[in-house]
């Protein structure tokens, strides 16, 4: 009776919009993710995978002196992004926000969106070649007596990587989130006497909080999860986790230890990014 | 039975947890021009919404032609609705627009073409036929949307406070334009409007909703007149609605103990219905009193000083007080004011006939 | 204070172009690079060259790498235009239990990072047996291509007027006819823009392709492979051409999306 009452209901209509995603992102996002996971607990014999549910992996992982240094390698290059990233976009993204007109603002907004369409890998391969010992950056400071300095194979070199990847996104973000605040509050806190830095202290920074934070959570993700930068630009020398992870899969054929670690990954992000929702969303 | 062409039995309409609309009823005669009538959030537009099949009653019936329409659906009727935003198709031109209705039913495109340009002509639109949406006048989007709704040439046609989006003086254009197609067409209109104006200028009848409830049906003269309770009386024109106890009936008269003294009120039937001794409002239309420099009558009269006016057009809005503080409002053409030459403060006698005045609730006969 | 005021507001425009400059350094140099004679570019500039596209051009590898990406790229956008709009439209539409569930599931897949994505779809499509075929890559640019496809004709979406779906209702078309004749005809720009937008992002994504395209390799693939070996200015060449497809792809969707603005007061 009631199983007849439901099968009138259904509506052809909207299940015809409402499925395709739903059995997409099942089979083909959510199913990867959680065979990873599986994955995680099988067994290799004779470089062959065997489904199986042990933890040597996770132990093999666990005990392993490089893998924690490349955690923590990994984990304080991301947080040092995202604090560079965030602390260089804020004034960019202030003028941004209160000193340039709509069309300029929105032209600008545009051309922040172009670099996402190009090939960060090509991208890369431009900043090595500037920032080489005998490439174009040590070539001028040379003319100006300096140098030269070595910035590929640092942690300055991870760096432009990473925020070359994250400097678009986090200023469009901080830029947005700021462009909406009630101009008549600034006005307000100018008027009650406070100047230039206490308003942003006490008025902008707290109003745009949750587009700062969003940003700079996108920034963390995506830099915690490149590997290109730290390779190729940072010389990987310890590796960061996405390079233990190609390392694993693609040399060593220890698939399972590598969703170990993809695993500990993602349960990180998970951690960092509900943390963030949690300060930016939260009542003050 | 012989009912109405449309007929409403106990419709019900709750959306989650609150009721839009409490159990309503009434008819709709065929070649009819209703008007809904009430401020926003008052069931006029749901009750519209659930004529043209866009929302279920969530109980009671409604009858097209005798016939159970609640499972119709939308596109099933030939209930066509014009739209407060005009929900014009902005992708397709003027006359693809007027087109919809029949393409959607399978008319061939020659016919389409031929049966559109004829309500094009009819609305006096003919020569933007391959216009955009966006390149239209506001009045002349109103005409593409009529036009779409009767190119089906339905029985009915609904209308969702369709001139609410126009300047006032295009408004009354287009208020003429509606009563004559009407009368020309020979079908029912359902106007569903927040304005009295538009209401009592174009309907046969009209039906006032507050709150989800059915205060008052009838022409608009009977509502401007004998508005039905409180509601209605202050919702229509400028009353003066004054409480009182009912000290004596008297057949059809009653005489009332107010702030202003004593009130008498005569009415035909409505008056023996009510009981001594009970508390009423009472109801003065502020057109219906008179004004006088001197004393002249004994009863119905009374003494007020001139407070303020207020000019809206050709009509002025006065306000007394007499020596209590309590106001009273009087509306007047501005030439009938002239010789009562009233300035602030200038003592005056106001007067009206008691068979304008009006007791409320009116208890209906069970 | 207002002169202080003048020289901040410079101040703060010259620091914003210098961010700019850094942003779009790496770009620029990449195209000046590929015309460039120098294997290792460095100052002076060595004389212009279309040496580095000759390369390319003559480099059988590369063009069936460009088959491979324009294959996948059309297929992945198609799909994912397709799924994109299904769920702007249920969002649009309907409200039900569930539903911030049903978007998150939708709009999750940019948050997480393509390394894992990569390694998860790996060992999936392994056990699928897909895995190196032409449908493994297809398969996961569609998921990858979905949410912005889906945020963009959301957003089209959002500028229709509620009323015109019932409008149709109310003149005869049933709720397929109305699709048909006046959701998509309305949603088409951002349809377009989404199709162009979701096929740049196949043609750039390099870290998944990487792991589960096997011999069917992709241009970022064949760019990450000759990045592994040497310095080689075939990568400017490539990625010149890469770039000036998918900005081409990014003007039109930007075009699409942002000139024809809806007109319905």
């Amino acid at each position: 009776m009631i199983f007849s009452n439901w099968l009138r209901r259904i509506d052809g209509y909207a299940l015809t919009w409402r499925l395709p995603v739903i059995i997409w992102q099942v089979l083909f996002f959510l199913a990867p993710l959680v065979f990873m996971i599986a994955m995680s607990f099988f067994l290799v014999k004779n470089y062959q995978m065997k489904e199986a549910f042990e933890f040597v992996n996770w132990v093999k992982i666990f005990s392993k002196g490089y893998f924690w240094s490349s955690y923590g390698l990994s984990f304080g290059l991301a947080f040092l992004a995202t604090i560079t990233a965030t602390c260089i976009a804020f004034p960019a993204s202030y003028c941004l926000a209160f000193k340039l007109s709509e069309t300029a603002r929105r032209w600008a907004i545009f051309f922040l969106i172009i670099p996402f369409f190009t090939s960060y890998l090509v991208r890369t391969f431009s900043w090595y070649v500037l920032l080489a010992e005998s490439g174009v950056i040590n070539n001028i400071i040379g003319y100006l007596g300096i140098g030269p300095i070595k910035m590929l194979n640092t942690m300055f070199g991870t760096m432009i990587g990473y925020l070359t990847l994250t400097l678009p996104l986090v200023i469009i973000l901080q830029t947005l989130s700021m462009a909406s605040i009630d101009k008549n509050l600034i006005e307000a806190s100018h008027n009650l006497g406070a100047g230039r830095v206490r308003a942003i202290f006490s008025v902008i920074i707290p109003s745009a909080r949750i587009g700062l934070i969003i940003g700079a959570l996108f920034c963390f993700i995506l830099s915690f999860g490149d590997f290109v930068s730290p390779y190729y630009l940072g010389g990987s020398n310890p590796p960061t986790l996405p390079i233990l992870i190609i390392d694993t899969t693609k040399s060593g054929q220890q698939w399972p230890r590598a969703a170990v670690i993809a695993t500990i990954m993602m349960v990180t992000l998970m951690l960092v990014a509900l943390s963030a929702i949690k300060i930016a969303y939260k009542k003050r | 039975m012989n009912e109405g062409q449309i007929v409403l039995e106990n419709v019900t309409k709750n959306f989650g947890g609150s009721v839009a609309v409490e159990p309503i009823n009434f008819e709709i005669k065929a070649g009819e021009f209703l008007a809904i009538m009430g401020s926003s959030g008052c069931g006029k537009t749901t009750t519209l919404r659930m004529l043209a099949g866009l929302e279920t009653p969530s109980s009671g019936e409604i009858r097209l032609n005798g016939e159970r329409m609640n499972e119709l659906k939308a596109h099933e009727r030939e209930t066509p609705l014009v739209w407060q935003t005009l929900a014009l198709f902005p992708f397709l031109n003027v006359i693809e627009n007027v087109e919809f209705g029949l393409k959607m039913r399978g008319v061939e495109k020659p016919e389409r073409t031929e049966r559109a340009l004829k309500w094009l002509k009819r609305m006096e639109i003919e020569q933007f036929a391959n216009r955009s949406i966006d390149q239209l006048s506001g009045g002349q989007r109103q005409r593409v949307a009529l036009a779409r709704a009767l190119v089906t040439e339905p029985p009915v046609l609904l209308l969702d406070e369709p001139l609410s989006a126009l300047d006032a003086n295009l408004v009354v254009r287009m208020q003429s334009v509606l009563t004559r197609l009407q009368k020309e067409l020979g079908i029912t209109f359902v106007y569903v409007t927040h304005s009295q104006s538009e209401a009592f200028a174009m309907a046969d009848r009209v039906v006032i909703m507050s709150a989800g409830v059915i205060e008052q049906i009838g022409s608009p003269r009977e509502i401007y007149r004998s508005p039905a309770s409180r509601f209605v009386a202050e919702f229509v024109g400028t009353n003066n609605i004054i409480s009182g106890n009912i000290k004596e009936i008297k057949g059809n008269t009653m005489i009332c103990n107010t702030a202003f003294g004593t009130i008498e009120s005569k009415q035909e039937d409505r008056n023996t219905r009510h009981q001594k001794g009970n508390d009423v409002e009472l109801v003065i239309s502020a057109d219906m009193i008179e004004l006088s420099q001197e004393h002249t009558f004994s009863e119905n009269e009374i003494q007020l000083q001139f407070v303020a006016e207020e000019f809206t057009g050709s009509v002025v809005t006065l306000y007394f007080e007499d020596a209590n503080k309590n106001e009273l409002i009087v509306q007047k053409q501005q030439r009938e004011i002239e010789p009562l030459e009233l300035t602030y403060g200038c003592q005056i006698f106001a007067h009206w006939n008691p068979i304008n005045v009006f007791c409320l609730p009116d208890v209906k006969t069970e | 204070m207002m002169v202080n005021d003048k020289s901040i507001v410079w101040i703060l425009k010259i620091y914003l172009l210098i961010i700019f400059v850094f942003i779009f350094m790496p770009i620029i140099t990449s195209v000046v690079f590929s015309f460039n004679s120098d294997r290792f570019p460095s100052l002076p500039l060595g004389h212009f060259t279309w040496n580095w596209y000759d390369k390319v051009y003559y480099d059988s590898e590369t063009w069936d790498a460009i088959r491979t990406s324009i294959i996948v790229a059309l297929s992945a956008s198609v799909l994912a235009t397709i799924i994109g709009f299904c769920t702007a439209y249920t969002d649009f539409r309907y409200s039900f239990r569930f539903k911030n569930a049903y978007l998150a599931l939708a709009l999750l897949p940019p948050t997480i990072p393509l390394i894992i994505l990569a390694l998860a779809m790996l060992a999936w499509f392994s056990k699928l047996g897909i895995s190196g075929q032409i449908w493994a890559l297809i398969i996961a640019h569609t998921v990858l291509g979905a949410p912005f496809a889906m945020a963009i004709i959301r957003l089209r979406l959002q500028q229709m007027d509620k009323d015109l779906e019932s409008a149709a209702w109310n003149l005869g078309a049933s709720e397929w006819a109305t699709m048909r004749h006046v959701i998509i005809p309305f949603a088409l720009p951002s349809i377009i823009s989404a199709l162009c937008l979701t096929m740049a992002v196949s043609f750039d994504e390099f870290a998944i392709a990487w792991f589960v395209s096997g011999l069917n390799k992709s241009v970022p693939v064949v760019i990450l492979e000759i990045l592994q070996g040497n310095v080689d200015p075939q990568i400017n060449a490539i990625g010149s051409f890469v770039f000036a497809t998918t900005m081409t792809l990014v003007v039109i969707a930007q075009l699409f999306l942002f000139t024809k603005k809806p007109n319905n007061h």
